[in-house]
């Protein structure tokens, strides 16, 4: 695998009753996708990841250093937009370019410029007033605008509408393909917007990984079988990664679709999403 | 630092009523006030600690530290621009309120330069006291927080004095008497240092509470 910007080996934190337990690994020239539920572990994993708070075992390094230890320098080298944290609200768009400006030496002032009238960002008001689409895409436009190697994206499309997320991915992509050796690490809870985006998905739950694969592989290798008491008892279960019952029999959770449309011909094969899989790795049970 | 101190100049412009009346309200003393031109330059040094460590509470509203602390800089900058941000406020306020002290005193001729002299001191003294105080509490607590456990410090402080002095009675006369009798620039050249000292304490008790603080 190639050079990693971001992993997490066994990364420990715990808040009462929550534990993050977790291992992930970001490479250069890839966008990782995170998906889980609200509280899953995914802003306190980008949290350590970023330093903003301390690990209570494992390891976690970004652009290869420990998080505690970076320098200024070294976080010029990211984009960060954090879902329940960005600028100040009593500051305004002309006083974020300023500011992004004395910080970055890098800071592309005019693509900075032709983004804000594109995406009709009000310069001359304040954060605080704008509508949750405006202040989604000032933190993702915030983030993209000094050059940064690895970007961290918690939740940028939260609350957003259809039209919004779709400029906010498309800003995302074209940040990508500027550079190869860049890398993007977003988090989401709507599974729409990683399947399009993401070369590879984590699913975490409870603050664990519970499953790590290619998008490609996901969407065209997972599927759900549907099946009644007596398919099931029948069914070859080598295959099968978790189980659930249902009203009608079985659904079961596959990364092997192909060996069951060619052997079980008689059995409803579902086309594995992310929705779909993760609901099965998280509710279903191993056999 | 440079990129801190921009966020911060801008974020007191949300303090200009504040800073426009209390500008208003010194030069009003020293244009008014009969012999004492010079004591807003007093008063400022506790303003500008006020206002400077006042841009702690903006940062971290709205668990807008997060986002800020993933900026280039470390927390050892973040402690170390905010007493940077108050000597500079206390700076230029004070360089504002000498000069209208001044030309106020020069056309009623009633200040003496060496008075002058001596509040400027005082004034450092205290400002530098009140920063260090202001800035470390408010990194510690917070700023809502803050302000109740300055509150509390000052009362326990305040019962802790009465108490002292009700239980061992202490004789302070010879004390004073010895202090009164250092002269004026020895006790202001003590003050300083001990001001100085307090200042050290504060920014690595500041750095401290900052590199264990989590967002």
């Amino acid at each position: 695998m190639s050079e990693c910007l971001l992993k997490a080996e066994r990364l420990k934190k715990n808040y009462g009753g929550f534990t993050l337990d977790c291992s992930l690994e970001v490479p250069k020239g890839r966008i990782t996708g995170i998906v889980g539920r609200n509280g899953a572990g995914k802003t306190t994993l980008f949290k350590a990841a970023l330093g903003l708070i301390k690990p209570d075992g494992g390891s976690v390094r970004i652009l290869g250093k420990n998080p505690l230890e970076l320098t200024a320098e070294d976080k010029t080298k990211t984009g960060v937009a954090l879902s329940d944290s960005g600028f100040n609200g009593f500051l305004k768009v002309r006083d974020v370019k300023r500011i992004l400006k004395s910080f970055y030496v890098s800071f592309d002032e005019a693509y900075f410029d032709e983004q804000v009238e594109k995406m009709q960002l009000p310069v001359n008001k304040n954060i605080k007033d704008f509508s949750t689409g405006m202040k989604a895409k000032l933190k993702v436009l915030v983030a993209v605008t000094h050059g940064a190697e690895l970007l961290i994206m918690d939740e940028p499309t939260a609350g957003l509408d259809v039209v919004a997320r779709d400029e906010l991915l498309e800003m995302l992509n074209e940040y990508m393909e500027k550079d190869e050796n860049r890398a993007v690490v977003i988090s989401s809870h709507i599974s729409g917007d990683l399947e399009g985006l993401c070369d590879d998905i984590y699913m975490i739950d409870e603050g664990r990984i519970v499953l790590h694969e290619d998008t490609d592989v996901l969407m065209d290798s997972y599927a759900v079988l549907k099946v009644d008491e007596e398919q099931f008892k029948g069914l070859d279960k080598s295959h099968i990664l978790r189980v659930r019952r249902e009203p009608f029999g079985y659904s079961c959770l596959t990364g092997e679709k192909n060996f069951y449309t060619e052997n079980c011909p008689g059995i409803v094969v579902e086309k594995g999403g992310i929705d779909s899989v993760m609901t099965l790795m998280i509710k279903g049970e191993e056999i | 630092m440079k990129g801190l101190l921009a966020k911060d100049f801008r974020l007191l412009k949300v303090n200009r009523d504040f800073i426009v009346m209390v500008t208003i309200a010194g030069l009003c003393m020293i244009i008014f006030s009969t012999g004492r031109e010079l004591y807003p330059m007093m008063f400022i040094s506790f303003i500008a600690a006020i206002v400077g460590a006042g841009t702690i509470t903006y940062d971290e509203m709205d668990n807008g530290n997060a986002f800020l602390f993933t900026m280039p800089f470390s927390r050892k900058d973040y402690v170390l621009e905010k007493y940077l941000l108050t000597i500079i406020l206390y700076a230029l306020s004070l360089a504002v309120m000498s000069i209208c002290a001044l030309i106020v005193a020069a056309v009623k001729g009633t200040v003496d330069m060496g008075d002058f002299g001596l509040i400027w001191v005082i004034s450092l003294i205290f400002s530098m006291i009140f920063q260090a105080w202001m800035i470390t509490i408010n990194l510690k607590f917070g700023g809502e927080k803050g302000r109740i456990a300055n509150i509390a410090i000052f009362f326990v402080s305040f019962a802790a004095a009465v108490l002292f002095f009700n239980v061992f009675d202490p004789d302070i006369g010879p004390v004073v008497h010895a202090v009164s009798g250092l002269g004026l620039k020895v006790i202001a050249a003590a003050g300083f240092v001990a001001a100085a000292l307090i200042y050290a304490a504060s920014v690595a008790v500041s750095m401290r509470i900052m590199a264990k603080k989590e967002f």
